[in-house]
């Protein structure tokens, strides 16, 4: 076997012994002796050789593709994504999730160091918090620069509490989890270089990489005796249920995710899992007197405990940002209420400002009487003249970064022109305090897999920590990166990288516990998915109006074209084509004036061939099925997904710039009308007719009855002159000319045509057809006395049956038809009013205060 | 001089708002010259339950909910308040600008630590150069502070046009500096950044300014008594505290303003502020009365 790794595995190789400056080595130490916690894992590897471990890379790569493990593509790291909802933008590239398959281990001995080391840093950033969101004496006691607080965006001033109430009352921590991103120096030191208070990541994505490397190396996690994760997670759990104000018997967690944008998305629907709590974004939530509730069909539902992976100043737009409609309104003032818990508490990313760190030594023997264990790595504020004089000294051997959190680009002087670096350094002496500077350190290197085969890669890790009850518990090992770039500071999880596992060792020879996958608690037989949040029955009523809103529009849209391409239009087309007009006008999708147009002119034929262009109402009505369909993502099954995803790329990859080619039109409406069939027939086929179902299909079924009712009554408009081409156009574009003819050969007539287009209830593209499906459908909701309710949906069908009888006798005088036809038309403007009516109500009824949320009295 | 106040703000929806919340800013504070007889807010419609607290900054405010449908909100203040008359220092007899700036800096860890808070940049009184360059003609070396600021004050009154149509509620700072126009907000947005960007400590102030009979406004030529006033407060060491003077009247404060709340800007301490789901299009109607009693 001929790997790369064999020359390091050979006890006789050439010591290498570590010169100053240079990475220490996971591995190896300065005689070139394999680290004796490594050495089971290097017997698998090597027994595995170069092409058994590529192969269990690959199919590592397999297992994350499988399991849809992805982060989100950010253009600007840092952001929370998207606040204003009203346009929603596409949603971010996702990029897969990328796992070294050789772990990095580390012996029992100095994880214990670093575990004893983090619990105290997590107690001591948590005491920390609670001075400052409260009587700040380390600011009066000056222990602390006033400036590293009131300049610091992370200090939300509405999270104070001046009543001498702790600031997250009805428990005492702030901080109930925290991440720290530790570096191992030239020295063998760990340091931490950044602490994360705000919301960390990692846990999840942690535990994810540990089940796919129990599948990868399960025999050498064995024989390396590795801690297990899980124990982990059942502590976080608890600490939740713990946390509920008031002691309920099964407390209602909830999962505060800022959504699909958010860089981290697939984590919070995975760690919700794990953690027994409800996914939800702030518009699922409300707050009444005091109380935060979760809004389903079936109601409010008080929440108990919310752990947030929002950032806190986007958590409630009354009291913190105004432009934040990713957050809870009365949140604040819940909070204070003591009526609900937040984890952690709202302010808390202050304790993670890196100008902090160059206090945290005589803090921690303030605070905790003891001295700091784990240290930081070289910090200086250049708010005080000695730490700037420092700085200066050895600036070019610095990381330079903002001291209130406005910007978290750091700046590597190293990398800067020499010509920069003065005029960086004056900027920085201009305002020294708005600065804070941090020592460059050379990572530690670990073996993984390269290009060629495994090297030493510089790797940075993330230790999770979480409060259990008085104290802290941290997860035995967790995540390491390989930072894409030399530079530890530019490594952050929106930027990927490479992700590796950490090994820790146990330290006793008990039996180590591989986690399977196997559920906790036998579950209890259900028929229904549980309770539907509301926001998601609204996304999904939208999805199905959209898709059919879709096919209708490109019905339409494709009757016209027929009829413009070809040599020649005759007059009946003319007159067919001005119906199809006003139809599409009604429907959006022309303006008044082109529809009022000749349909030969230059403006009607040129309004046609842009009608399917981006930035019309199909092309929009395409940009919405996708949105919805992505955000309504965990409500399909994978295959349904990837179907959807697969149909409406394809949609994408054709639609016509707005050139003017009414044949390339014409073969753009045939696809999005067998777009829109397969995605019905996906979903007959495919979905449990839960209330999920339901509001699909009612949107689908009411937006094909405005459909109807605004093509029949256009045609209605020519039908006392041209009743042919009326009955041909609204045959045409309900997909019922085929029915018809079957029924009644090529005779034309009123009663038989309306018949089949509005009363019959078996013809899935008659009124009837929809109102009566409608009717099923709000019967079997959960609130069926709610508006609307079943029987409203009938009553509209009603006055067709005495109008459509009305048109059944042998001659029809001219002016009895332009009568009649006005009365139908009046009845048909009417339904349609009265399914806008319905669908208000609906939306009162099961998605009221789904609505976008409006802060005024504040800037935006 | 003692005096009577009324500040109604009235929201009116297109069509039904089904539930709302609001933050209000608007009972006002106790303070060593201002002293309030009584104080009361009210709400139409009525909100079951408002919860008063006092806020980082030691406002009151007070947190309410409407969760019944509705299309107007009306909130009402009226209270009795007497401030008391007061002699500014002369400005020339004030300490040097530059040791206030030495005194809230203080190598790291000033002396006065909470008076150091209002130093640093806020959402809406953010940090201009322009701003910053217009600022300096007022503050030569060793100049005493009051000097300086009343100076600035002045300049600011001189060089821009008091505009309503000029600016919005948020208007950044640099644009409040190209226009050279807008209303008593902004001018206090301007002079705080200006302030601020020296390295001194500058607060915004909310409340009112006394309403004078009609037709004697022409004559006083006192502006923003129509609406909630707004004007700023700057340190001026540990002897002589905090100063408010009104950019928007050119004037050191004395009695003739009654303060509602104390924040870095606008947004710390809006006098109403609030959220709504539904209700469409909506218009604000803003009216105040302050006048002299007795």
């Amino acid at each position: 076997m001929n790997s790369p790794l064999q020359a390091k595995l050979s006890p006789t190789a050439t010591p290498v012994s570590p010169a100053p400056g240079e990475a220490y080595d996971e591995m190896v130490t300065g005689q070139g002796v394999i680290r004796p916690h490594w050495q089971p894992l290097l017997a698998t590897l090597s027994e595995l050789g170069a092409v058994g471990l590529a192969e269990r890379a690959e199919r590592g790569r397999q297992y994350l593709e499988d399991e849809g493990v992805t982060y989100n593509l950010y253009e600007l790291p840092g952001s929370p994504g998207p606040s204003g909802a009203a346009i929603a933008p596409p949603l971010p590239e996702q990029r897969p999730w990328r796992l070294d398959p050789v772990p990095v281990l580390l012996s029992a001995e100095e994880w214990a160091s670093i575990e004893v080391g983090l619990i105290q840093r997590a107690r001591l950033l948590d005491t920390l918090l609670r001075d400052l969101y409260g009587p700040m004496d380390l600011l009066t006691q000056h222990r602390l620069p006033p400036a590293l607080v009131y300049g610091h965006r992370d200090f939300l001033r509405a999270a104070r509490r001046t009543d001498g109430q702790p600031p997250n009352q009805s428990s005492g921590r702030m901080l109930q989890h925290y991440a720290a991103e530790l570096v191992r120096g030239p020295d063998g030191i760990w340091r931490v270089i950044a602490d994360r208070t705000q919301a960390p990541a990692g846990a999840g994505y942690a535990l994810q990489n540990r089940r796919v490397m129990s599948r990868l190396l399960g025999q050498a996690l064995r024989q390396c005796r590795v801690r297990p994760l899980n124990a982990y997670f059942e502590y976080w759990q608890a600490d939740l249920a713990a946390r509920a104000p008031q002691q309920t018997d099964n407390p209602r967690v909830v999962l505060l995710t800022p959504g699909p944008y958010n860089e981290a998305y697939f984590e919070h629907i995975y760690l919700a899992r794990e953690l027994g709590a409800t996914l939800v974004e702030g518009a699922d939530l409300t707050m009444r007197d005091g109380r935060i509730f979760i809004k389903t069909l079936a109601g409010l539902e008080p929440v108990d405990v919310i752990l947030r992976r929002l950032d806190g100043e986007w958590c409630d737009p009354l009291e913190l940002r105004a432009d934040s409609t990713l957050g809870v309104v009365g949140l604040m003032q819940a909070l204070r209420d003591g009526q609900v818990n937040i984890s952690n508490a709202i302010g808390s990313g202050l304790a993670g400002a890196p100008a902090l760190q160059a206090f945290l030594p005589k803090l921690s023997e303030h605070l905790l009487g003891d001295e700091l264990s784990l240290p930081s790595i070289a910090t200086w504020w250049c708010g005080q003249a000695y730490a700037l004089k420092e700085v200066e000294a050895r600036f070019d051997d610095l990381v330079v970064r903002s001291a209130h959190g406005l910007n978290d680009r750091p700046v590597v002087v190293a990398s800067l022109p020499e010509a920069e670096r003065a005029s960086f350094l004056a900027q920085i002496k201009a305002r020294p305090g708005d600065y804070v500077a941090q020592e460059r350190i050379t990572p530690s290197v670990s073996p993984g897999l390269g290009e060629k085969g495994l090297e030493p890669q510089p790797i940075l890790l993330r230790v999770q920590v979480v409060a259990d009850g008085e104290d802290y518990v941290v997860m035995p090992g967790g995540l390491a990166r390989v930072p894409s770039s030399n530079d530890p500071f530019a490594a952050t999880l929106q930027r990927g990288g490479i992700n590796k596992d950490v090994w820790v060792v146990a330290k006793d020879q008990g039996p180590t516990v591989i986690r399977g996958t196997a559920t906790r608690q036998r579950l209890a037989l259900r028929r229904s998915s549980g309770t539907l949040q509301s926001r998601v029955a609204d996304d999904l009523y939208w999805l199905g109006r959209s898709v059919e809103r879709l096919d209708g529009g490109a019905r339409l849209l494709r009757a016209v074209l027929s009829r413009v391409v070809g040599e020649f239009s005759s007059a009946r087309d003319l007159v067919e084509m001005a119906v199809l007009a006003r139809a599409m006008a009604r429907c959006g999708l022309l303006d008044q004036k082109a529809a009022a147009a000749p349909p030969d002119s230059a403006l009607f034929v040129g309004s046609i061939t842009r009608a399917c262009a981006p930035s019309q109402l199909l092309g929009q009505t395409i940009d919405g099925i996708e949105r919805l369909a992505a955000v309504s993502r965990h409500r399909f099954s994978a295959d349904m997904w990837r179907m959807l995803n697969h149909l409406l790329g394809e949609l994408r990859i054709s639609q016509p710039a707005a050139t003017g080619d009414a044949d390339a039109m014409l073969e753009f409406c045939d696809q999005m009308i067998r777009a829109t069939a397969a995605i019905a027939g996906m979903l007959a086929e495919h979905m449990t007719r839960g209330s999920g179902w339901r509001f699909i299909d009612f949107g689908r079924r009411l937006e094909r009855a405005i459909f109807i009712a605004r093509s029949v009554s256009a045609a209605t408009t020519v039908l006392s002159q041209n009743s042919e081409s009326a009955f041909r156009v609204a045959l045409e574009v309900s997909d019922s000319t085929l029915t018809y003819r079957r029924r009644y050969r090529a005779a034309l007539q009123a009663a038989a045509v309306f018949d089949l287009l509005l009363l019959d209830g078996s013809n899935p593209h008659a009124l009837a057809f929809q109102l009566q499906t409608m009717a099923q459908h709000l019967d079997a909701l959960p609130n069926p006395d709610a508006p609307p309710r079943g029987a409203d949906c009938l009553a509209l069908a009603k006055p067709f049956a005495d109008l459509v009888a009305l048109f059944d006798r042998d001659e029809i005088s001219r002016d009895d038809m332009a009568q009649l036809s006005a009365r139908l038309r009046g009845s048909l403007d009417a339904t349609c009013d009265a399914l806008m009516d319905v669908s208000d109500q609906l939306s009162r009824s099961y998605f009221s205060h789904v609505q976008v949320a409006r802060a005024f009295g504040f800037g935006s | 001089m003692k005096y009577r106040l009324r500040h109604t703000t009235s929201y009116s929806y297109s069509w039904a708002v089904d539930i709302s919340h609001h933050l209000l800013h608007l009972a006002l504070p106790e303070l060593p010259r201002q002293r309030v007889k009584s104080c009361i807010v009210t709400t139409n419609p009525n909100a079951g339950r408002i919860a008063a607290q006092v806020d980082h900054f030691g406002n009151r405010i007070a947190n309410l909910t409407i969760d019944a449908p509705h299309t107007r909100f009306d909130v009402e203040l009226r209270a009795e308040v007497e401030v008391d008359p007061w002699s500014p220092p002369d400005p020339k007899a004030t300490p040097a600008w530059e040791d206030i700036r030495e005194a809230l800096c203080g190598d790291g860890f000033p002396e006065p630590v909470r008076e150091s808070e209002f130093v640093h940049d806020s959402p809406m009184a953010q940090a201009s150069d322009e701003a910053l360059a217009y600022a300096q003609a007022s503050f030569a070396p060793r100049r005493p502070i009051l000097d300086a600021v009343v100076d600035l004050t002045s300049r600011i009154y001189r060089d821009f046009r008091y505009d309503p149509a000029a600016t919005e509620v948020f208007t950044p700072v640099a644009a409040v500096m190209q226009k050279r126009a807008g209303v008593c907000q902004d001018f206090a947005h301007l002079q705080i950044a200006m302030l601020r960007g020296l390295g001194l400590a500058a607060r915004y102030v909310s409340g009112y300014i006394r309403t004078l009979k009609s037709g004697d406004n022409a004559a006083t030529g006192l502006r923003g008594a129509d609406a909630s006033h707004a004007w700023i407060s700057v340190w001026c060491g540990p002897s002589l505290g905090w100063i408010d003077l009104d950019p928007t009247n050119n004037l050191i404060c004395s009695d003739e303003h009654v303060t509602a709340a104390i924040g870095r800007d606008y947004g710390d301490i809006s006098p109403v502020r609030g959220v709504v789901l539904g209700g469409g299009p909506h218009r604000v109607g803003v009216a105040v009365e302050l006048l002299p009693v007795g």
